[in-house]
């Protein structure tokens, strides 16, 4: 295999060695090699499109497949250049993947970045003028992380995505963002919708603001997570909002992309208070209630957490579809969806008093100080919540100056959100349930390489494996049916798991995320239902029913599904024939810690 | 007596008295020593590391480091001392006898009992949070009082301090090395500071008693083809794929560590051990 591998290694060095011009002399069209002189001005001019094909077309329908595209891009003016023909300025860099293997491609003397959209480059001066204006804005705020420029990478890939990542290279801190070309819709790029560019530089800003060597998010489903894509999320809709046709949603994050370019998906996001396939979208006059046989969900803390929001459910029991089918209920990109609402009902708010400028500013600006303001790891892995977050954002907006009917607003959009002033759930609120058990070790080794962690792990075979029980001498994936008895439900529900028996312990950090020590290991399910909920949601008619319970394995009823949840144990050959307990102290964003106590049989 | 027999007898009296000069070292060390009530004993300390070879694998005894900060007093004492510095009103989170967290009480942002920092010199009216040297020298303050119950040992520092002011707060980010090399994932201590100089928040992941478990076999260089066939382990599918990062680190968990280098390879955190080459971790990183 390894041969195989630096096969590999030396068909990328070769093939970046040919697709590279080497010379001096940068030539247009191909890659830059090394950083020219400073030869020319800081300003230059691009085509792009405001913010997306669409939107510059004022044409809701149109189509990533149109042959018209490029009759819809607009000249902007290029600020801040380094003067050296590239696109490298003072906010951000823009690079090159597929083609320069993340080296400087367009190369103009004279600042002329202008080009057609079926010319690669296109994509590069868009995304240098959404870069460096996004940036700017928040230079001008006072709020810029990081300081130095970030690099953008476009046509990153051949594949669905966009992502942003912060690395230490040699001892520099590099962050780069990473737009890719679609693969279900060829010659459809994200540096094409102006909205990703800015998500993906948000989260750059986000995680440089939370701190300077720590991600924001620990768990895969805490609310830090969701927190930081909500954020990136409503920064982005906030800063295009002003360049929309009034006939389009200020509200519809990435219509374009997430939209149109992988048929028969509809992966929008949004800021409204309840989702597409609610009736009474996107007005949402069912707010803040949730009911089966009328489809009405809200995005409200914290029954709303989780929720699916574009369209695309079966009827007439769209909400009863969507619990059914919907597996992304905890990933943070969903869960996001309430929180980016609720960031933009407070600026929606803000406006009552102030232009969408000065709105705007004062946004960028307490968002990212109550973002400098949140608690660090410590004695909680993820001590992150949204309703830490709505507190913090008031404190911010009070200690800055913020006007009593400003603060009354923000106060008032932040309650109607169940995220500030909510009542929380009383002692006795949680209980042990049953234990969900993986074994299988064809499963595991899958989950462990998928995850990039080491299968060699797993040390049972088929004998003990297929059991679904704990066997000794096993490794094994478990879930906890944590039970919840108040009527509330529990969100960002935090879990430090303890084993009792010394001959059962935890795998390491490569594994468990929340590894704390051999006999203690972390966990965060995204909510709890409370019988409230669970009742709202039944229905006699059976089209109709949600099928909720108000405990963990009923409240995301595809929580085994992958390992995101799971606590990895390792039993050991003393335990066999004993019942193991595991001990849990057991807390969430809106209840009091409690205990309880889980037990296993051992085969 | 045989030469065997002799022989024998000899390396057992050695043992003895070896066993005997041990109890006795320790138990000098450990008197005027009070540990704090939930504490792990502290290691002693160990000269060179033997290695051993077994196959293609070097193993090594545990490196012990030696606990240079002596604990005085009880915790609730410390904890005292720290209430008359800088106000009652909050709450310790206490992790394994050692402080984690420190919040206002009543989860609570800020708390009104929390003592504003004194002026920093006679030219200075009182504090200003967007001054870096005095929000660092406030911090400094603080982590003096609070080293001891962290259980900051002289072998594993706090350094490299990152200090971000401003006009409604401030925060300050510690990083925990060993001989000069950060401490990760864990290892960090951050506290915030409010506008007057009051303590907001605390929060430690700090690692003491730390076992080193391997040394370095490879270089930073070397380690990124290890990374780069790690990545193709669990992504066979990409292609023209690059190594970015490359740092030295010491990798944590629990109370072990290993020498470690760490790259990203196409959005994915890689850590490997130093030594072997094996993975220690491996996850997607990015924020998509």
């Amino acid at each position: 295999m390894i041969i195989r591998y630096l096969f590999g290694v030396l068909v990328i060095v070769s093939f970046s060695l040919s697709g590279c011009n080497e010379s001096p002399a940068p030539q247009p069209q191909s890659c830059v090699a090394g950083l020219p002189a400073i030869t020319t001005g800081a300003n230059g001019l691009a085509r792009v499109f405001l913010p997306d094909p669409a939107a510059s077309a004022g044409i809701l329908s149109l189509s990533p497949a149109s042959l018209k595209l490029n009759d819809y891009a607009v000249s902007r003016e290029l600020l801040r250049l380094g003067g050296r023909g590239v696109l490298e300025g003072r906010y951000v860099e823009v690079r090159d993947g597929l083609t320069c293997q993340g080296g400087f491609s367009a190369f103009e003397q004279n600042n002329n970045f202008v080009y057609s959209h079926s010319d690669r480059r296109f994509q590069e001066a868009m995304a240098y003028y959404f870069g460096d204006q996004y940036r700017a804005e928040l230079d001008a705020v006072g709020v810029l992380q990081p300081v130095s420029p970030v690099r953008i990478v476009v046509h990153y890939s051949l594949e669905d995505n966009s992502s942003y990542i912060r690395y230490s290279d040699g001892g520099r801190m590099v962050d780069e963002v990473d737009l890719s070309d679609s693969l279900a819709t060829r010659g459809a790029s994200y540096a094409d919708d102006g909205a990703v560019t800015i998500h993906e530089l948000q989260h750059a800003t986000t995680v440089n603001t939370y701190d300077p060597s720590r991600n924001i998010r620990r768990f895969w489903y805490d609310e830090a997570g969701a927190l930081n894509e909500a954020v990136s999320d409503f920064m982005a809709l906030m800063f295009v909002s002003s360049m929309l046709p009034t006939s389009f949603d200020p509200r519809t994050f990435s219509s374009w992309a997430l939209g149109k370019f992988i048929p028969g998906v509809r992966g929008t996001r949004g800021a409204h208070r309840c989702p597409a396939y609610d009736p009474n979208f996107p007005d949402c006059s069912g707010f803040p209630g949730f009911a089966a046989e009328t489809n009405t969900i809200s995005y409200v803390y914290p029954d709303g957490l989780g929720w699916p929001y574009a369209a695309g459910f079966d009827g007439p029991g769209y909400a009863r579809s969507a619990f059914l089918s919907f597996r992304g209920q905890e990933k943070p990109h969903d869960a996001a969806i309430l929180m980016q609402g609720a960031l933009w009902d407070v600026f929606e708010a803000l406006r009552a008093n102030h232009s969408p400028d000065e709105a705007r500013m004062l946004m960028t600006k307490v968002v990212m100080k109550a973002i400098a303001d949140l608690p660090k790891p410590g004695f909680s892995l993820s001590p992150i919540s949204f309703q830490g977050f709505a507190a913090a954002m008031f404190e911010v907006s009070s200690a800055l100056g913020f006007s009593a009917d400003d603060l009354d607003r923000m106060r008032a959009a932040f309650r109607e959100r169940g995220l500030l002033d909510a009542p929380e759930l009383q002692p006795g609120w949680a209980g042990a349930g049953s234990v969900k058990i993986v074994d299988h070790p064809s499963i595991l080794k899958n989950w462990l390489n998928r995850t990039g962690a080491d299968p060699k792990v797993i040390p049972q075979g088929n004998a003990t494996g297929l059991n679904g029980q704990v066997d000794a001498g096993e490794v094994v994936a478990m879930w906890f049916d944590l039970q919840n008895y108040s009527d509330l439900t529990a969100g960002n529900v935090y879990l430090r798991v303890k084993s009792l028996n010394p001959a059962v312990t935890f795998l390491d950090n490569a594994v468990n995320e929340g590894f704390v020590s051999e006999n203690e290991t972390h966990v965060v399910y995204a909510k709890v239902n409370g019988t409230e909920i669970v009742q709202k949601l039944s229905s006699p008619k059976p089209a109709f029913d949600v099928p909720l319970g108000n405990s963990y394995f009923r409240t995301n009823p595809y929580f085994g599904e992958s390992w995101t949840t799971a606590v990895w144990v390792k039993v050991g050959a003393a335990a066999a024939r004993q019942t193991l307990a595991f001990d849990i102290q057991v807390s969430a964003s809106n209840a009091p810690s409690e205990t309880v106590r889980f037990e296993v049989g051992v085969q | 007596m045989s030469s065997n027999r002799l022989r024998a007898v000899f390396i057992t009296t050695a043992l003895v008295l070896a066993a005997f000069a041990s109890m006795i070292v320790l138990s000098s060390k450990e008197q005027g020593t009070e540990s704090l009530a939930r504490n792990r004993p502290r290691s002693a300390a160990t000269g060179a590391v033997s290695g051993e070879a077994t196959g293609q694998i070097i193993r090594q005894a545990a490196l012990h480091v030696t606990p240079a900060t002596e604990v005085t007093g009880s915790a609730q004492e410390r904890w005292k001392n720290f209430e008359a510095s800088f106000g009652t009103g909050f709450e310790p989170q206490w992790r394994d006898g050692l402080l984690a967290s420190i919040r206002a009480a009543g989860g609570k942002i800020r708390n009104p009992n929390a003592r504003a920092a004194r002026p920093a010199g006679p030219a200075r009216n009182g504090f200003e949070s967007r001054d870096s040297e005095q929000v660092l020298a406030r911090a400094r303050e603080l982590l003096t009082v609070l080293e001891g119950l962290v259980g900051v040992e002289a072998e594993l520092p706090l350094e490299n301090p990152v200090v971000r002011g401003g006009e409604t707060s401030a925060h300050v980010f510690f990083q925990e090395t060993w001989r000069g090399i950060p401490i990760e994932p864990l290892g960090k201590v951050s506290i915030d500071l409010g506008s007057d100089g009051e303590l907001r928040g605390f929060d430690s992941t700090y690692v003491r008693d730390l076992l080193i478990k391997n040394r370095v076999g490879f270089s930073i260089e070397e380690g990124r083809l290890r990374a780069l066939s790690w990545f193709y382990r669990f992504q066979p599918e990409k292609q023209a794929v690059q190594v970015a990062g490359g740092k030295q680190i010491i990798w944590v968990s629990g109370r072990n560590g290993w020498h470690a280098y760490e790259y990203f390879v196409r959005g994915h955190h890689i850590v490997i051990d130093a030594m072997t080459g094996e993975l220690l971790y491996g996850r997607s990183a990015g924020s998509a």
